[in-house]
């Protein structure tokens, strides 16, 4: 019972379903009212036929067709099933004695839906071949060849078959209409349109939401295959070289590392940490030193700013500094901790290593330093270095406000 | 009995990972008990009476901070350690506020890990680097109405305190470079601990999203 329902639900949400019962509707309204009124009965159903049959034919019945034989692959029936009508039809006619209006009718109705059945599979094919040819690379463009027909003989048969059932119908409406004067010809045209709108809107919002939906399903299917792309540049990239030096349980630890920052930078929102702010470069610096020298560096960044000519040097004198902590530290904990803003910055950076004393330090050492608190100071910061023999070092990296800046 | 081994028990999702923390442990601490969800912790840590919990963040069924309010103000209470592969301020510091003594990282060494266990077994707050950053951060985020709450604020010595373990100076350090004794610089680990855990005036909830530690929504 429940399952006839459902079945009763899902077939009402399908637009050319309901057009087609709002039609069925309309005809058997007319029918009704063309039996109840005597005068004039057979006339009635014919304006109402006449309002009704096109819509019907092109937005419901011509596409459903063309589906229903698409499906089953039947390109054979396309053809055979019309002319075979056709035949049957003509032999029919001449069997015909009284002169039966409706019967034509419903012969030419039956001419004019494969005729569009026709047309709208040769529409079809035209569109799908556009689509195709929009999607091939430039390469593919130069170096497919198409098959060129001579004459589109769907088209052709398709209109030549509408053709026929407008002139049938247009020879049996033709007395009627003649004798109902000008005002009925607007009313079967007015009444057509109306039903064509009625008919058609629903069919059209539904097409557009099948658009939509497919358009969905393609984005998730693309994010899917970012997602996978991405796993396998990073993740499997990185599970394959810890298989390959398994026997190097630093080098294990390193990528496991490297690899942990990279993918919860990602999950975060944070592609690939971005190298256009000073949080990012940092970042990046810190990566970098720990692959070369083959440390681990606990690293906190809290803010950020954007990386300007001073960031620049901030970034590579945080650089030295880690170069020479990992160089120094013997293996103890290596800590960065940096506090950005848009006005002033500072990264500190501390290993647990012997440390030294700063005027012990031999001249011709020197090099190193410059390249830390020269640095600083040509960008209009400063670096302080802190260290205590046994007790680590730290090297203290600021960029104050600019000078111009009021507080 | 405070020189026997430390009775800890570990609560985590991941069998492989508790194995692990169980095999690298279990020289130093007695391992009383295993959970992987928090109704089983629950029942565990009451049967248990752990002296230190290891608790991770990110459990099905209302994750870490479920279990530590379940198990608030029954007593004995163990003292919580926070442990989680995440380094976003939003899972640690409502973590630290919901009663945890500290936090640390699951990429933590043995060693350090067992003095952390230590430090929150004998009372103290237990601050990594990384916490002591998101602290700052989260005491240094600019107020949406005045803060007449002297709690909502620290002092200069403990935000002293504070950068100088963000930027991972041991207390004994700190203590020399600011002319105090570790013990001191516990006493002020330990208030910013007290302040981040009070919760008198404003919900927990509130307070993050004020510090935009949290989305308003979540």
């Amino acid at each position: 019972m429940s399952a006839i329902r459902a079945a009763g639900e899902q077939r009402w949400r399908d637009p050319t379903w309901r057009a087609t019962a709002l039609i069925g509707a309309v005809l058997l309204a007319a029918l009704v009212l063309g039996l109840a009124g005597r005068a004039g009965g057979p006339r009635t159903v014919a304006l109402a036929l006449a309002a009704a049959v096109p819509p019907l034919i092109a937005v419901v019945l011509g596409p459903s067709a063309v589906r229903a034989l698409r499906a089953s692959g039947g390109r054979a029936l396309i053809l055979a099933v019309p002319f075979g009508f056709v035949l049957l039809e003509l032999v029919r006619l001449a069997l015909l004695r009284t002169h039966d209006g409706l019967a034509l009718l419903a012969i030419a109705t039956l001419f004019a839906l494969f005729g569009l059945v026709l047309l709208g599979s040769d529409l079809q094919q035209r569109a799908r071949r556009a689509a195709a040819r929009a999607a091939r690379s430039p390469w593919q463009q130069l170096t497919t060849t198409e098959r060129v027909r001579a004459l589109p003989w769907r088209a052709v048969v398709g209109a030549l078959l509408v053709s026929w059932a407008a002139l049938l119908t247009l020879g049996i409406m033709w007395p009627y209409l003649v004798g109902a004067g000008i005002l009925s010809v607007a009313l079967v045209l007015v009444v057509s349109l109306g039903v064509l709108v009625l008919v058609g809107l629903p069919v059209l919002v539904g097409a557009a939401a099948r658009d939509d939906r497919e358009r969905l399903a393609q984005a998730r299917e693309d994010e899917r295959q970012r997602f996978a792309a991405h796993l396998h540049d990073s993740v499997l990239q990185t599970l394959s070289l810890v298989q390959r030096q398994a026997n190097d349980p630093a080098a294990v630890a390193r990528l496991a590392r490297q690899q942990e920052r990279a993918l919860r930078a990602w999950m975060a929102g944070r592609p690939e940490e971005l190298m256009d702010t000073l949080a990012g470069a940092l970042h990046h610096v810190v990566e970098e030193v720990e692959r070369e020298e083959g440390v681990d560096v606990d690293v906190t960044v809290i803010g950020d700013r954007a990386l300007d000519r001073a960031g620049d040097a901030l970034v590579g004198a945080a650089r030295e500094a880690l170069r020479n902590a990992a160089r120094h530290a013997c293996g103890a904990a290596i800590v960065v901790f940096a506090e950005l803003d848009e006005r002033q910055a500072a990264v500190y950076v501390r290993d647990e290593g012997p440390g030294f004393d700063l005027a012990a330090v031999a001249p011709e050492r020197r090099g190193v330093r410059d390249a830390i608190v020269g640095r600083m100071a040509g960008a209009g910061g400063l670096a302080t270095i802190d260290s205590v023999a046994g007790e680590g070092t730290e090297v203290a990296l600021r960029l104050a406000p600019a000078a111009g800046e009021a507080r | 009995m405070s020189v026997a081994r430390p009775r800890v028990a570990l609560v985590d999702d991941h069998q492989l990972f508790r194995a692990g923390v169980r095999a690298e442990l279990a020289g130093a601490c007695e391992i009383v008990g295993e959970a992987g969800a928090p109704p089983e912790a629950i029942a565990m840590i009451g049967a248990a009476r752990p002296d230190v919990v290891l608790l991770d963040v990110h459990l099905p069924d209302g994750g870490g901070i479920a279990v530590i309010e379940a198990l608030r103000g029954v007593e004995p209470t163990p003292a919580f350690l926070a442990l989680s592969v995440s380094d976003a301020p939003e899972d640690v510091v409502p973590m630290v506020r919901a009663g945890a003594r500290g936090y640390v990282t699951k990429t933590i060494d043995t060693a350090a890990l067992l003095a952390a266990i230590e430090r929150v077994r004998h009372g103290d707050a237990y601050f990594s680097p990384r916490l002591a950053a998101f602290v700052l951060q989260a005491f240094s985020a600019p107020q949406p109405a005045p803060a007449d709450d002297a709690l909502e604020q620290l002092t200069p010595r403990e935000r002293e305190v504070l950068h100088h373990l963000a930027r991972g100076y041991p207390y004994k350090q700190i203590g020399l470079r600011l002319g105090i004794s570790p013990r001191t610089v516990e006493t002020h680990v330990g208030a910013v601990l007290r302040k981040l855990q009070l919760s008198s005036r404003h919900e927990a909830s509130h307070w993050a999203a004020a510090r935009g530690l949290v989305r308003p929504d979540a």
